[in-house]
């Protein structure tokens, strides 16, 4: 077994030549997420590309255990429904181990969130972004560089966790959805206080 | 793991094109007294853990190293050898139709059963294999895999003991398919383990007396002890024979699902033959089936479990709990131990919007062993009785008393001892969901099975923008430990009819005795010579009687009896029975929507106002200092449990913690437990309090910093739960950072 590891450098030149590169060079200062393949809560595939290729992306990480996640969730909810239109969206990635994913889905359909519900029992992604605790929150550009990370929620966060979706949606040169007055005014007087 | 083979992969991808750096730190320091659970050993609790996760991506390729130093950590070895410090390591690679994985691997199929491995920071907890990973894509409905490593896995008789004490050699290879289809998706896997322990780890498996609560710790024990009489040898010198033990484990699992309209259906088995303990080769299976559905707004699932391998030392698996994992800090300290061994269960949850924001969620979770039985031992003459008459007096004259008293002392040891009963073991009735509805903790019957049983309410929700509330109730009954009963029926008229075989044997040979005393002296008359100065052979008879036995002929054979009082009785087991309930609260509150509350009030009283006193009208609104980020977190907890073992005790705990959030950066926390232990004679109080202050640093990371105590106890993470250390008077510093 020991031996195939030495032939691990190797395999990985030779199957990298084959492959087209998947990350734009000039992007690279920052961290770039893995593509990696999901499937839902009704077991239908996804690559994580699917989402971030149309839009910026924000994704938590979460298990039914962990109540300040369940917190942030419904502000995430609002979120989403706000500035879908722009082409961004939240994408929810679940945790929770065989041990109680059985309970997830119910628990997401009671709750009616607005956005996309991820599952990733082996915590594969979790780990590959350096994650520890939850909730961790991480904001993706279109080309797949994260922009933001977050650990932690406290009433509150949503507020500058909205900022940063503004900004982000315009670092990808899209568009805000129209808003109405008193969002356009909270917004700018947002603006206003920074 | 080899550092040239890290060193070339690092290499590797530092000087390949634009590979994608990310970097993650974590340290956590303290400095207090720790606190073992059982409160009886403190000890310096030093600890310094520091963990840096390296993730990079080049092209399609990850590769994941975590770096320890931990001089020491909390809970296992100190690993600041270069070798210890390269702690994890994996690469993979997803390609169109193929996924390569190598390194310590982390890997889950289905529910568990058949193979999941990972890590828990929080238990010191890992139990990866060193190897690989391979799945090939062969349409979109198929795949194939294989999964295969190498493991010396560090594992502990209990969570509690701060470094490991089992360990074990492995070898695991797996291989199968997963499938998705529209008539289902699922996967069947085959795999083969070999496992090696040696004689240390061996001895920690057999638990002492009054410890054992698994058939595995019964049935080790017991054949050990056999074993060990059979050597001839004392226990030190019958494990110096053993070279350790060898086991093998060969499994198939069948895992099958399907989403309908119907409900979300999934069902899981696994069929094993492996080795026990030093013992032999045995079939075990386990089962596990989940239903899920939404009924309008509610959510119901059912889960059902059927554990039944009770030889099987748990390794790379890590079936569904089917319990409940409470979230409540309190009640997750009654978290129910899962015997994944030998356990029949059942879950129900329900969830549901109530109105506005809150939801209702509702919980029952019931299990059981598999059987339970209590060891019936009838006395029966017969063997007594074959025992008597093999022991008839072949001494010479003048040990007759030493006999009778011998043979008695012998007969009560015969009649007492359980190998010399007739032994019926009586397995109990099944239980019935009445059984656990009324949970009669006094019943031997229903206690042997080892129930457990678990309701949780709660309402929870944003009452408004600013207003988070959380009420709950958790009631909690386990039979944690429980011995099988062992009835003894010792019947009067067996015992009566014993006792008279014994007599008559008695009587025969002290008139013998006496007949011997009585004849030889009549000999003497006869020749009229005197006894000793006694002329009659009856009185001679008697006086030497007296001087042999101590008393009369008749006093004698009225004195002999078996000894009733010394008989075993029928409640010589233990058991440990705990009943909880625990009501946690939580509230958290935003202090912006409170000051746009307040501002709001203040307005239309300035609008009254103005209406009222139109010559004194203001003119400005009022607007409060809006502060961004301004939050108050509360929990409140309060338990209620009695544990019930040889002597019954209640514990009552009062929880709080409140926190202050400041802008989102700062956060002020304080932490405050009571304890109060009634006994019986006597009550004992122990409170812990601490205060925490965390920062939000936002692209720096996030700095906490504790001072004070907190009650050591049951952590439970990712289904998970372990006893950590308490900790007291000291100061934990704990720094997370992404760069």
């Amino acid at each position: 077994m020991k031996k195939l590891y030495y032939l691990l450098p190797f395999i990985m030149f030779v199957f990298g030549a084959t492959d087209e590169v998947t990350v734009d060079d000039s992007k690279q200062s920052k961290p770039v997420i893995p593509n990696v393949k999901f499937k839902d809560l009704d077991n239908k595939k996804f690559m994580l590309e699917d989402f971030y290729s149309s839009g910026p992306i924000l994704m938590n990480f979460w298990t039914l255990s962990c109540e300040p996640c369940k917190k942030e969730m419904k502000h995430l909810s609002r979120i989403n429904e706000k500035y879908k239109d722009s082409g961004f969206q939240v994408v929810s990635v679940n945790m929770d181990t065989p041990r109680t994913i059985r309970k997830v889905k119910q628990f997401v359909n009671s709750q009616k969130y607005s956005f996309k519900v991820l599952s990733d029992a082996r915590m594969d992604l979790f780990m590959k972004l350096g994650g520890s605790v939850m909730p961790l929150v991480v904001i993706v550009n279109m080309d797949g560089t994260i922009e933001k990370r977050h650990i932690g929620y406290s009433p509150g966060d949503e507020v500058k966790l909205e900022q940063e979706i503004v900004e982000v949606i315009f670092g990808n040169n899209l568009e805000l959805p129209t808003l109405d007055k008193k969002e356009e005014s909270d917004i700018k007087e947002t603006d206003k206080d920074e | 793991m080899n550092k040239v083979l890290i060193f070339l992969i690092f290499i590797t991808f530092s000087f390949s094109e634009s590979p994608s750096f990310d970097f993650s730190y974590e340290m956590k320091y303290g400095d207090g007294t720790g606190v073992t659970n059982e409160g009886n050993t403190i000890y310096d609790l030093n600890f310094n853990e520091n963990f840096l996760k390296i993730n990079s991506n080049y092209k399609n390729y990850h590769l994941y190293f975590e770096l320890e130093y931990s001089d020491p950590p909390v809970l296992g070895y100190s690993s600041v050898d270069v070798k210890d410090i390269f702690s994890r390591f994996y690469m993979d690679s997803q390609f169109n139709q193929l996924y390569l994985k190598v390194g310590n691997i982390y890997t889950l199929y289905g529910a568990g059963l058949g193979l999941y491995t990972f890590p828990d920071q929080n238990i010191d907890f890992d139990n990866s294999l060193l190897g690989l990973e391979f799945k090939y894509s062969l349409n979109p409905y198929y795949e194939l895999f294989i999964v295969g490593g190498a493991s010396d896995l560090e594992q502990r008789t209990n969570p509690a003991i701060l470094i490991p004490n089992r360990f074990s050699e492995n070898s695991v290879i797996a291989a199968g398919v997963n499938y998705d289809t529209r008539y289902g998706y699922g996967h069947i896997l085959i795999k083969n383990q070999e496992t090696y322990m040696d004689n240390s780890t061996l001895i920690t498996f057999n638990i002492d007396e009054g410890n054992r609560s698994t058939l595995l710790d019964f049935d080790f024990a017991e054949r050990l002890d056999q074993m060990i009489v059979n050597s001839g040898l004392s226990q030190a010198d019958f494990f110096a024979t053993l070279n350790g033990d060898s086991l093998n484990t060969k499994s198939f699992v069948l895992g099958y699902g399907i989403y309908s309209d119907f409900g979300d259906f999934y069902f899981e088995i696994e069929q094993s033959e492996y080795d026990k303990l030093l013992g032999s080769r045995v079939d075990g299976s386990r089962a596990y089936f989940s239903y899920g559905q939404n009924f309008g707004n509610l959510g119901f699932s059912y889960e059902y479990k059927n554990y039944d391998m009770p030889y099987d030392i748990l390794t790379f698996t890590a079936p569904p709990t089917v319990a409940i994992e409470s979230t409540s800090i309190l009640a997750s300290r009654n978290t129910h131990s899962v015997n994944y061994g030998d356990e029949v269960g059942h879950q129900f949850e329900i969830i549901t919007p109530l109105w506005g924001d809150m939801d209702f969620l509702g919980n029952v979770s019931v299990s059981r062993r598999h059987k339970a039985k209590n060891k019936i031992y009838n006395f029966s003459r017969s063997n007594v009785v074959d025992y008597i008459n093999s022991q008839t007096f072949s001494g010479v004259s003048g040990q007759e008393d030493e006999y009778i008293s011998e043979l008695l002392n012998d007969c009560d040891i015969f009649i007492q001892d359980q190998d010399n009963m007739d032994y019926v073991e009586n397995n109990f009735n099944e239980l019935t969901l009445l059984d656990y509805i009324s949970f009669e903790d006094e019943s031997e019957e229903f206690i042997s099975f080892y129930p457990y049983r678990q309701v949780y309410g709660e309402i929870s929700g944003y009452i408004n923008d600013g207003l988070y509330i959380k009420g709950g109730l958790d009631i909690y009954n386990e039979v944690i430990k429980h011995k099988d009963q062992e009835v003894f029926n010792y019947s009067e008229n067996e015992l009566n009819a014993a006792f008279d075989v014994f007599y008559s044997n008695a009587e025969q040979v002290v008139n013998n005795r006496w007949q011997e005393h009585f004849d030889s002296c009549s000999q003497l008359i006869g020749f009229g010579i005197d006894c000793g100065g006694i002329n009659s052979a009856e009185d001679y008879a008697n006086q030497e009687f007296f001087n042999q036995f101590g008393m009369s002929r008749e006093d004698y054979l009225a004195s002999l009896s078996f000894d009733a009082e010394s008989l075993p009785s029928s409640s010589n087991h233990y058991r440990q029975i705990v009943d909880a309930w625990t009501i946690p609260t939580q509230f958290t509150y935003s202090l912006d929507g409170a000051f746009y509350s307040l501002e709001g009030w203040l307005n239309n009283i300035k609008n009254s106002w103005n209406e009222i006193v139109p010559y004194l009208s203001i003119d400005k609104p009022i607007i409060l200092t809006r502060g961004s980020g301004k939050s108050l977190n509360i929990y409140l907890e309060y338990q209620e449990k009695q544990i019930a073992e040889i002597i019954k005790y209640n514990i009552k705990d009062l929880y709080f913690s409140g926190s202050y959030t400041h802008n989102n950066f700062l956060t002020f926390t304080l932490f405050y437990e009571k304890e109060d232990k009634v006994y019986p004679s006597q009550t004992s109080s122990d409170s812990w309090s601490g205060l925490d202050l965390s920062f939000d640093l936002e692209d720096y990371g996030q700095l906490s910093l504790f001072y004070g105590s907190q009650k050591g106890g049951r952590v439970c993470a990712n289904g998970i739960c372990a006893d950590q250390p308490g900790f007291e008077d000291g100061l934990k510093v704990t720094y997370r950072t992404f760069f």
